[in-house]
């Protein structure tokens, strides 16, 4: 223990006190019957102070695994094999459980994707919400409940020392997600992740959620990593975008270089898939085949099998995750050129 | 696609006020019995060889409208007619001919199919309940089937759990149109795909569409899927259509606040074009006790005393463009 809080009392070195957060070659492995299976692969992820990061992938791609070994919440059957996750100077993946109870849902806290299933149905969503002030914060009973009815108000929760009162069951999705956010925003942290944060909701309720989460990063100065599969939230939220496949980040970017130019085959594809609501198209163009599973990664490129740019290189060995000018980086060996 | 309006287009099936009320449980043991006002009037036609798009959001009554037109679950009161048929009011031998003609993808491709069956077996399967050709016949027509959803033939002996989400869907929607339907009615068929593998599906029903001439009732939540499959969009509202027009026209010149709330609320993939996402505020109101005017008047930027009072008529306003809004010739301009 020693060692960590003398690692602690250093002064962040010049490279890491840039970011707020750096995980660096992260893999995650699961144990199950058929062995072990690589499910993330030498993931790294830079979010800036104040910035949003989104992180945008198809299911199973790893993008929730990340975020949550990153936090050291992975499943019993998970492992980190390699890798480290810096924040504010301290390796996350070597702090004892008790300090990083300390600092999950304090400096780090979480937003997940079904609100009905994350909150506690039998507690109210006042007690829910003062929780975290008590245990992190110390605040008495009367202080955690004055803060929380402020916090309710916040986000947007109308009558809120009516709803103080209430149990989960009570309050609409969109509420109960207003109420998770409120929850996690408790103890003001400087990250938030929010996981799928608005999949449940309907269209007209998302927008008022990603409105709120955007108003309160402003106000919090909170930096903020959005994990999503769909490309129009990212489009419309986040400031810095990490492309992730079959356990690998592809494509990292500003989010308007990303859209002016996608470099790597797959975000390309991806882009010319999705139907929109602001254009007609004949025909949408599609990638062939399906994301693989685990078990299924080849080796070298894992998406050559449905690239149409692939030749005998690719297959062979990983293709490096490389600068390519900018704050720009794409994993592929034969990235797009801006010619198309 | 522009028919003169003087020739009235192949009517396929025609929906005529139908009302769907459900009775839930009642509020403990002494409390007064509820009921769910799920679909609550609506009309609408559907044209032979169209895609009919129908959004809304979860808990407005698309789902239920979908059963209702196939007769899955009775309706409290109004008609389906299918080519003039009264669907509703058929006897069993009628019915099961008709049956035949109208079939229905789910969402969730793992849950509607079998899990104990091979793939084969389950697209098989309507074939043999219809008793439609002999055995070699049918196991030719299954493989006709899966070469135009694009399935390989080597997955016919596998269980559903062995395909992938996209392929489970394609085996869905083979299974329904092996006994050649007119009508496919596809409930948030696409939805639970991934998008690369959604932009396939979407593809293949155009496909499948263009090659048999299907019709389809297209519902979704998804605008922007909806907007690219469709020739026609209806947008419902707690139990009633708000509008209902040629896609184009729908998303380009939106009559209904609430369409135009939801269209202004779809994500676009495009960070250059962010909007102020001037959106409603507000949750819908409960199905179970649905105001007593217009069902959006709660949430609207342009309520009145009339709107609060008053159930606004779904009435024409353009060719081809109904809208159920008191005020929509008045917004028309503002915008």
């Amino acid at each position: 223990m020693t060692e960590f809080n003398h690692h602690n009392s250093v002064a962040p070195s010049a490279a890491t006190e840039k970011y707020l957060l750096e995980v660096r070659d992260l893999s995650v492995v699961f144990d199950t019957a058929e062995g072990t299976l690589g499910v993330v692969d030498n993931v790294s992820l830079k979010v800036q102070a104040g910035r949003t990061l989104g992180l945008v992938g198809e299911s199973g791609s790893g993008k929730s695994v990340t975020c949550l070994a990153a936090l050291g919440l992975l499943p019993q059957r998970g492992r980190v094999t390699s890798g480290d996750v810096m924040f504010e100077g301290r390796d996350l993946l070597k702090l004892s459980e008790a300090e990083m109870s300390d600092l999950r849902g304090c400096k780090i806290a979480m937003v997940f994707q079904d609100p009905m299933v994350s909150l506690n149905p039998v507690r109210t969503i006042g007690w829910q919400i003062s929780e975290s002030l008590r245990l992190h914060q110390n605040l008495s009973k009367g202080a955690a409940r004055r803060r929380a009815l402020e916090l309710l108000d916040l986000v947007g929760i109308p009558e809120a020392n009516a709803r103080f009162g209430e149990y989960p069951h009570q309050f609409s999705g969109g509420m109960c997600q207003r109420a998770m956010i409120a929850m996690a925003i408790a103890c003001e942290p400087s990250l938030l992740i929010a996981d799928e944060p608005t999949t449940a909701l309907d269209v007209t309720i998302q927008a008022q959620i990603l409105e709120l989460l955007s108003q309160l990063k402003t106000e919090l100065n909170m930096a903020l990593i959005l994990i999503t599969h769909d490309l129009g939230v990212i489009a419309q939220v986040a400031d810095d975008v990490a492309v992730i496949y079959a356990g690998r980040i592809v494509e990292e970017a500003p989010v308007l270089d990303l859209f002016d130019a996608p470099l790597h085959h797959y975000t390309q594809g991806l882009m010319n898939s999705l139907p929109r609501v602001d254009r007609k198209v004949d025909r949408l163009s599609t990638i062939g085949g399906a994301a693989p599973p685990p078990q299924d990664f080849v080796p070298g490129c894992r998406f050559a099998p449905r690239c149409s740019h692939c030749d005998v290189s690719c297959a062979g060995e990983r293709p490096e995750f490389q600068n390519v000018g900018g704050a720009r980086r794409v994993a592929c060996r034969h990235p797009m050129t801006s010619g198309g | 696609m522009n028919k003169p309006a003087n020739i009235k287009p192949d009517v396929l099936m025609e929906v005529r006020d139908l009302v769907c009320h459900f009775p839930v449980k009642r509020d403990g043991l002494f409390g007064k019995r509820r009921v769910a006002h799920a679909v609550n009037g609506v009309s609408l036609d559907l044209i032979a060889g169209e895609t009919l798009g129908l959004v809304g959001k979860c808990g407005c009554g698309k789902s239920t409208l979908g059963l209702l037109v196939l007769n899955l679950i009775s309706p409290t009161s109004g008609s389906v007619l299918f080519r003039g048929q009264d669907i509703t009011r058929t006897n069993k031998k009628e019915w099961r001919r008709l049956r035949s003609e109208m079939q229905l993808a789910f969402q969730n491709p793992l849950g509607a199919l079998n899990p104990r069956r091979t793939i084969g077996a389950q697209i098989r399967e309507p074939l043999d309940i219809h008793q439609l050709g002999d055995p070699a016949d049918r196991h030719k027509t299954v493989l006709d089937m899966l070469e135009a959803v694009t399935l390989p033939e080597h997955l016919l002996e596998r269980y559903p759990h062995q395909l992938s989400g996209g392929q489970q869907q394609r085996a869905v929607i083979a299974r329904a149109l092996i006994i050649g339907p007119q009508l496919l009615v596809c409930d948030e068929s696409v939805s639970a795909l991934d998008v690369s593998v959604q932009a396939q599906v979407v593809n293949l029903l155009a496909d499948l569409q263009k090659k048999l001439g299907l019709s389809y009732l297209f519902i979704s939540h998804d605008l922007s899927v909806v907007r690219h499959i469709s020739s026609r969009i209806a947008v419902m509202y707690l139990g009633r259509l708000v509008e209902l027009a040629d896609s184009e026209m729908l998303i380009e010149n939106p009559m209904h606040p609430y369409t135009r709330a939801l269209i202004s609320a779809v994500p676009v993939p495009d960070p250059r074009a962010r909007t102020s996402r001037a959106t409603i505020g507000g949750e819908p109101p409960n199905p179970f006790n649905p105001p007593s005017g217009c069902a959006f008047y709660s949430r609207c930027p342009h309520a009145d005393d009339k709107c609060r009072s008053l159930i606004p008529e779904f009435r024409q306003i353009g060719p081809q463009h109904m809208v159920a809004c008191h005020h929509a010739e008045a917004l028309a301009q503002t915008s």
